[in-house]
């Protein structure tokens, strides 16, 4: 109130005023794009550094692995005490886990590497593909899963989509506690963008939790219900922001999933940029 | 067995060169050779610079210490696996000697740079135990029970 009676008073007061002002905002601006700047980055080192650190984590982790197969094949029938054995099942089990979680913070790392390698693909035949790869646990749950007929060509990174797909639909196959699964794939074509949802009829996501399940190392569950380690979501995201879309979900517990995303159909070019 | 072609048996003992800097893979490598064929003597150096110098030994014509098999990792401290391979391949005393590359990389660059230097086999390590196992049966059967050898003649 005070300001706006001096800008009546004088003229010059005013001009003085916005000239400050625009200053301000040049200056605040300047400070946006140099933090912006320095968060992207901080953010290439940290995925720089991830990628590095995983990558040599895997010799060490790979000759454990190997000496214990060894172990087990050459010297398993001394080992006649029931809990020597346990041990060696644990650190098996432990050396699985940690190879898991390797491969995925290098696929999560890799993300963003950058590739020209976006090309125009037919979505059906990836997701035929997908189902392929998960056969054995689609007929072990026996679940069910409808596709579209057809879906719209676009330009995206082949096998980024396709993992993509197959961590959605691996996880409507995962989280059902003994129901059979029910999955129905399908796409709306608006102006822009394509919008695939991806619907199941499993154990659902708690509200609390709903705005978590796409960070990285967030786990729901206890590895003894459901095994997993906790990136498979925050790799669906990083696949879609990369390809300039969004991913949400609707989702009640007990009633289901939703999982959605969006896929630009044009301006990929630039996210690949 | 019948074969309806004229193998000629190769003799043991069989001298292998393991060339090797991961002591795990080193110590797979010598213990499933000598259960595939007994008559296997191994002799293994965990760095490219002790390669070199073996190799000159063997480049001595009264030596008689000369491998019948090369097994070559790329990736080893002091003198790499593929400089060492150059060597072998460009010296006349040691070029007919069968050398396998037994690495961990499968990129395309590491493959055709082995093949063009003249590499006999390039082979990628398994990550797992079992094809290790098969992988270490397989060079054992052709090398030492299939193939006529240089050595052998």
């Amino acid at each position: 109130m005070e300001n706006s009676c001096q800008y009546s008073q004088s003229p010059e007061k005013y001009r003085q005023l916005n000239e400050e002002l625009d200053r301000r905002v040049r200056d605040r601006t300047d400070e946006l794009i140099r933090a912006n700047e320095e968060l992207s980055r901080t953010n290439r080192e940290l995925e720089k550094f991830a990628w590095i650190a995983s990558h040599d984590l895997k010799e060490p982790l790979r000759n454990i692995s190997i000496n214990l197969s060894f172990l087990q094949k050459r010297y398993g029938k001394y080992l006649t005490e029931p809990l020597a054995n346990e041990c060696l099942q644990e650190a098996f089990r432990s050396a699985r886990k940690m190879q898991d979680l390797i491969t995925d913070i290098l696929t999560y790392a890799a993300v963003n590497k950058p590739q020209e390698n976006f090309e125009e693909v037919c979505i059906v035949g990836i997701l035929n593909e997908v189902l392929d790869s998960l056969k054995i646990s689609i007929k072990e749950k026996n679940a069910r899963i409808n596709i579209p007929a057809q879906v719209p060509k676009l330009k995206v990174d082949r096998a980024q989509i396709f993992q993509l797909f197959q961590n959605l639909i691996s996880n409507s196959l995962k989280y059902t506690r003994g129901r059979n699964p029910e999955i129905q794939i399908e796409v709306q074509d608006r102006v822009n963008q394509l919008i695939f949802s991806i619907r199941d009829n499993g154990i659902g996501i708690k509200k609390e939790y709903l705005d978590k399940i796409f960070h990285i190392f967030q786990r729901l569950h206890s590895r003894e219900e459901f095994e997993g380690t906790g990136m498979g979501l925050a790799i669906c995201k990083k696949i879609v922001e990369r390809h300039r879309g969004r991913i949400w979900v609707q989702s009640e517990e007990d009633k289901g999933s939703v999982f959605y995303f969006s896929l630009p159909k044009l301006a990929l070019k630039a996210a690949n940029r | 067995m019948t074969a309806s072609f004229e193998h000629i048996p190769n003799r043991g003992p069989f001298r292998i060169l393991s060339v090797e800097d991961n002591s795990t893979d080193a110590r797979l490598i010598l213990a499933l050779l000598r259960e595939n064929n007994p008559n296997v003597h191994l002799t293994h150096l965990a760095d490219g610079e002790l390669a070199m110098k073996a190799l000159q030994q063997y480049m001595d014509p009264l030596s008689t210490e000369a491998p019948d098999l090369i097994l070559l990792d790329l990736n080893l401290p002091k003198v790499s696996g593929f400089e060492i391979l150059k060597f072998i391949k460009t010296e006349p005393s040691l070029r007919s000697i069968p050398t396998v590359i037994l690495t961990s990389s499968n990129h395309r660059n590491d493959i055709v740079r082995c093949y063009d230097s003249c590499a006999n086999s390039y082979m990628t390590k398994p990550n797992d135990y079992l094809e290790f196992e098969e992988l270490m049966r397989s060079i054992s059967s052709h090398w030492l029970v299939k193939s006529n050898l240089p050595t052998r003649v």
